[in-house]
């Protein structure tokens, strides 16, 4: 063996230089579907990757590709609630989405590269707290058990997660809802108008955590300049008021204007800008249904925006100057929205809505319905009012399908009190021979009996 | 019957025949290589080897391959002809930033996307402006390339008319298409236009090997070795240049790879049939790792980069160290260094007028002063040593530990062969780290997570003998340094067999199914299925390699499936149908003949 090396490069032929060195998991789980025709199906991201490879991606220098690892059921619990079993709700490839979530996180935060994308699925961003079944396409929060970890690991407090798929995360709202640690920012189409239904301006945390979760509600039609304007003068003098250590973005691509279950009307160079705007530490892929004429450019365009690269060129062969356009009536409207939302945010109000007041507690009884599996979850949420803490969290839920089971939750920064009250309801809950599931997030341990 | 292998090296080209069942060499010859032409060489040493060996019939010669640095000596001092580029590159990422400045590089409208099909139709007045700058400025080849062209040749072909019209019939023109099936615009640009720059140089010696042979009397086919360990027909190398460039490594790991096999230096050679096994290489300024994976040389998973220019020709994988037999040892700061460079005289700390300096001792002096070796006078290596005790940066250790200098000097031996065996297992474990941490892309994959883990080593080069126990105690494997030939690189080529690698590309929704690599384009029906494409990929390498099999045993034909997916295509039009992707091999590995 002598003389050449594949890799004796000279500078003659330079390729283009990431300016944020960028770590992609791409995890297309290319032999699993929801059903064979479901939009969560094999043929998903398909063409991004034959589009990323085509583009000669791999060969910038700074921009890595990485293999996913596979999150385990302890992962899971470290964020959520599930009577029925975690084997009976999430199967390998949520684990493989939630574990891609959890490599881009260790990419940044043990100094790899600076920003990391995971492309992967199934979604995650509709699974709440507690899951008794898949809602949305979801039944893991991919983003919130990435989180989680990455707590565990390196300790990080303060994060915001921005939501920008076209679909309200609900999920991801509710998870963080009681914690003032997560700032949860999600811009989406108006609820009026799509699934899930939630999202609107008053939906502003859990009454410990008031402020913590900000809903930008966008009118149908919002296109590049709408979306541009919510990003510049909502999200981005939000972020920088309340300043967290790692900014997360769920990155769904329905805004796109090909998108067939949405009615928005951003491009892929406005994914873009808005990507650069916001400026995540971490993205991770959420949803975006048009496979072919928007995701292989709007991922393109992200990741070309998230190394800090050229996007200019980037435009999808569907793109007309009309498609992208937002109305007048739209911007005012989205102007409006702005000072409204920024108002709420510097004043959050002293009540959350939804809630009463019940013996040193704070009450709230809801109906959840699980359309992918289609289940009626009836839930009822005591939150201990605590002058110390964001309070002890305990939560009744049974479906259609199963008895009532109590969730009891003691967060990461709960006060002693707050944790004896726990561990007491806990006995409790043994003596009286009820199903209950423990988590205290203090000391990683969850248990369930 | 015989196998004739020819491997033009910088000094010697060397030309041997080898016999296809034990895979030894039958006869050899070493010819001088001049440093500017490589074919006197090549034609000096086929004529002596027939010449010297007159008892060996050349009627009886089965192959001919040759391993020649012509392509490369022609790209590395930029003795190629001027090559114009059209590309067409659609949305996504300015592909002139993958490029230099260039004013033969057209960058043209007109576009496909990812399912080949056709989103913006080139403009025929800016490709005919395009073609005539081209040819004014002195193009004497082209090279067409459009993104997504391996799913549809089309636009490419279309503008490939466009040319012949103002480039006249001779003017060789090179289609991405036809350069490789792998998807990646900047290096498909990369390795059409070195097929573009190459193709003269390549016709020219292709046709003096042929007439070269038939006067020797050798009415066998002639082959040429590729950086991916295997061969091609000469004919191809003409349309194909670019994939002969990088062979040299190629021809020494086969070449190794025989000789581990025979018999006399390994009775345990079963161990090493099947399995995985690193390859050290340890020459005079550098280590080269490489690996075999279940017995077939391992290839990078990205293409060949010559002169800077990265391309999709498929090349073994290596990693190669700055550490050597020559490097030189220093002391700094109470640490041991070896190289990066080879040890010479040390002109940096020679003033003006001064005696020059004496050049820092080698790794090759520790082997000698810990009786590893004895390639020269012990007594100099010791000395040589003995300058680096002196130093004050010297490990305060060493020196403490012992008054005796005799004692000093082999325990600052023992401590840089312990750094340098430290050094070599470390890059080799983060070579196979880089190798397993491939990504996937399926569940079953992520599952089942298969990883090479190699059973051992064979160790070659200078040092090797030497070395090869405290090798195998490093690195806690079998290491085996089999007996060198001299001409290891001729015999290599002599037993490389055809290598091919294609990708096939079926649309049902589309009807277009293409295998670019053997210019195979067809119509498909809706009923068009996995197996059918297997099928069909199966019958276009039988076609493509026709003549190889008079020459080749079934066994070194296998159709290998690296991998064939089948997805469920849904239009928005609501159109049922199926994307189907397929890459198949020859792989490389040896062209033994089993014995009867």
């Amino acid at each position: 063996m002598r003389e050449t090396q594949p890799d004796k490069t000279s500078d003659q032929f330079s390729a283009p230089r990431a300016v944020h060195s960028l770590g992609l998991i791409f995890f297309p789980a290319f032999d699993w579907a929801i059903s064979p025709s479901h939009p969560e199906r094999e043929e998903r991201l398909l063409y991004t990757q034959d589009q990323l490879r085509e583009e000669g991606l791999f060969d910038i220098p700074g921009i890595s590709e990485h293999r996913p690892e596979l999150a385990d059921f302890s992962d899971i619990s470290r964020v959520h609630f599930c009577p029925p079993g975690f084997a009976r709700v999430a199967e390998v490839p949520h684990l493989a989405s939630a574990g891609s979530a959890i490599s881009a996180g260790h990419l940044v935060l043990s100094g790899t590269c600076d920003k990391s994308f995971a492309l992967t699925r199934p979604p995650g961003h509709h699974a709440m707290k507690v899951v008794q079944g898949g809602r949305g396409f979801c039944a893991v929060n991919i983003e919130a058990v990435m989180l989680e970890r990455l707590r565990k690991d390196y300790g990080v407090r303060r994060v915001a997660i921005v939501d920008t798929d076209c679909h309200h995360g609900d999920g991801s709202q509710d998870v963080y809802w009681h914690d003032p640690d997560t700032l949860y920012i999600s811009l989406h189409q108006d609820g009026r108008t799509l699934y899930p239904g939630s999202g609107f301006s008053n939906e502003l945390g859990g009454p410990q955590a008031l402020g913590a979760t900000i809903n930008i509600p966008l009118p149908p039609r919002t296109g590049d300049a709408g979306f541009l304007l919510a990003s510049k003068e909502i999200v981005k003098p939000v972020l920088d008021a309340w300043k967290p250590e790692l900014i997360i973005n769920s990155a769904g691509q329905d805004n796109h204007f090909s998108d067939p279950i949405t009615d928005m009307h951003l491009s892929a160079r406005g994914y873009a800008e808005m990507v650069k705007t916001i400026n995540p530490d971490i993205a991770v892929l959420e949803g975006g249904y048009s496979i072919q004429g928007a995701l292989p450019y709007v991922n393109l365009a992200v990741i070309l925006a998230l190394a800090g690269m050229d996007f200019s060129r980037v435009i999808e062969p569907a793109w007309r100057e009309d498609l992208a356009a937002t109305s007048p009536d739209c911007m005012d409207y989205i102007g409006r929205l702005r000072d409204k939302t920024l108002e709420i945010f510097q004043r959050p109000g002293q009540s959350a809505t939804g809630y009463r007041r019940e013996k040193g507690g704070f009450v709230r009884e809801r109906d959840i319905y699980y359309d992918t599996d289609g289940i009626s979850e009836q839930q009822s949420e005591n939150l201990r009012d605590c002058p110390n803490c964001p309070g002890l969290l305990i939560i009744r839920t049974r479906t259609s399908y199963s008895d009532w089971t109590i969730c009891i939750h003691i967060p990461r920064s709960a006060c002693p009190a707050c944790a004896a009250a726990g561990e007491d309801r806990k006995r409790e809950a043994e003596r009286k021979h009820e199903a209950w599931e423990f988590s205290d997030q203090r000391n990683d341990i969850y248990l369930r009996g | 019957m015989m196998l004739a292998g020819l491997d033009v090296g910088g000094t010697f080209t060397d030309a041997a025949l080898v016999d296809p069942v034990s895979g030894r060499c039958l006869a050899s010859v070493k010819a001088p290589t001049r440093p500017d032409t490589v074919l006197p060489g090549v034609l000096e040493a086929l004529e002596r080897l027939f010449r010297e060996n007159a008892d060996l019939n050349p009627g009886k010669v089965k192959r001919l391959t040759v391993s020649s640095t012509l392509g490369l000596n022609a790209l590395l001092t930029n003795k190629t002809r001027p090559v114009g580029i059209m590309a067409l590159p659609g949305p996504g990422i300015d592909p002139a930033l993958f490029w230099r400045p260039d004013p033969l590089l057209r960058i043209l409208p007109g576009a496909q996307d990812h399912r080949g099909r056709v989103t913006a139709a080139p403009d025929k007045k800016s490709v005919t402006e395009a073609l005539e700058t081209l040819k004014k400025l002195g193009a004497v080849a082209l090279a067409i390339v459009c993104k997504f062209s391996p799913k549809n040749p089309d636009l490419e072909k279309e503008l490939a008319v466009q040319a012949r019209l103002i480039f006249g019939p001779d003017t060789p023109i090179v289609l991405g298409s036809e350069t490789s099936g792998s998807l990646n615009f900047p290096r498909r640009m990369h390795t059409a236009w070195c097929n573009a720059a190459l193709y003269a140089i390549s016709r020219e010696f292709s046709d003096a090997l042929k007439k070269a042979a038939q006067n020797l009397g050798l009415v066998c086919p002639i082959n040429i070795l590729k950086a991916d360990a295997g061969s091609f027909s000469a004919a191809h190398a003409i349309t194909d240049p670019a994939s002969t460039m990088g062979s040299g490594p190629a021809a020494g790991l086969l070449g190794i790879l025989a000789m581990s096999k025979r018999p006399q230096t390994n009775a345990d050679s079963k161990i090493f049939e099947r399995t995985d096994q690193y390859m050290i290489d340890m020459g005079g300024t550098s280590t080269d790792i490489a690996l075999l994976a279940a017995g077939e040389p391992l290839l990078a998973r990205k293409g060949l980069n010559v002169g800077g220019r990265p391309t999709l020709i498929r090349t073994l994988w290596t990693r190669s160290i700055a550490l050597g037999g020559d490097s030189a040892l220093r002391v700094r700061a109470g640490e041991v260094c070896i190289g990066p460079d080879r040890s010479g005289p040390d002109l940096s700390l020679q003033g003006e007028g001064e005696v020059p300096a004496l050049p820092p001792p080698t790794l090759t002096d520790v082997f000698n002063i810990l009786g590893l070796a004895s390639i020269s006078d012990v007594q100099m290596s010791r000395q040589a040593l003995r300058r680096l005790l002196a130093d004050p940066d010297c490990p305060q250790t060493i020196t403490k530990e012992s008054p005796d200098p005799e004692k000093q000097t082999e325990a600052l031996a023992k401590l840089f062969l312990d750094t340098a065996l430290a050094r070599i297992k470390e890059e080799t474990l983060d070579f196979l780290r880089e190798i397993n941490a491939q990504p996937v892309y399926t569940i079953r994959e992520l599952l089942v997570d298969k990883k090479i883990a190699p059973q051992g080593v064979i160790f070659i080069g200078a040092p090797a003998q030497a070395l090869r126990s405290e090798l195998e105690k490093a690195l806690g494997l079998p290491v085996k340094a089999p007996l060198e030939s001299p001409f290891a690189n001729a015999l290599g080529a002599a037993l490389a067999k055809p290598t091919q690698a294609v990708e096939l590309y079926a649309d049902t929704l589309l009807g277009r199914l293409t295998i670019p690599d053997f210019n195979v384009e067809k119509k498909i029906n809706a009923a068009y299925r996995l197996e059918d494409a297997q099928a069909d990929m199966a019958q276009a390498f039988a076609a493509a390699f026709r003549d190889e099999k008079a020459v080749n045993s079934d066994a070194d034909l296998q159709v290998q499936t690296v991998f064939a997916e089948s997805f469920a295509v849904f239009d928005p039009s609501g159109q049922r149908g199926r994307i189907l992707r397929i890459r198949s091999q020859y792989a490389p590995g040896l062209a033994l003949e089993r014995e009867e």
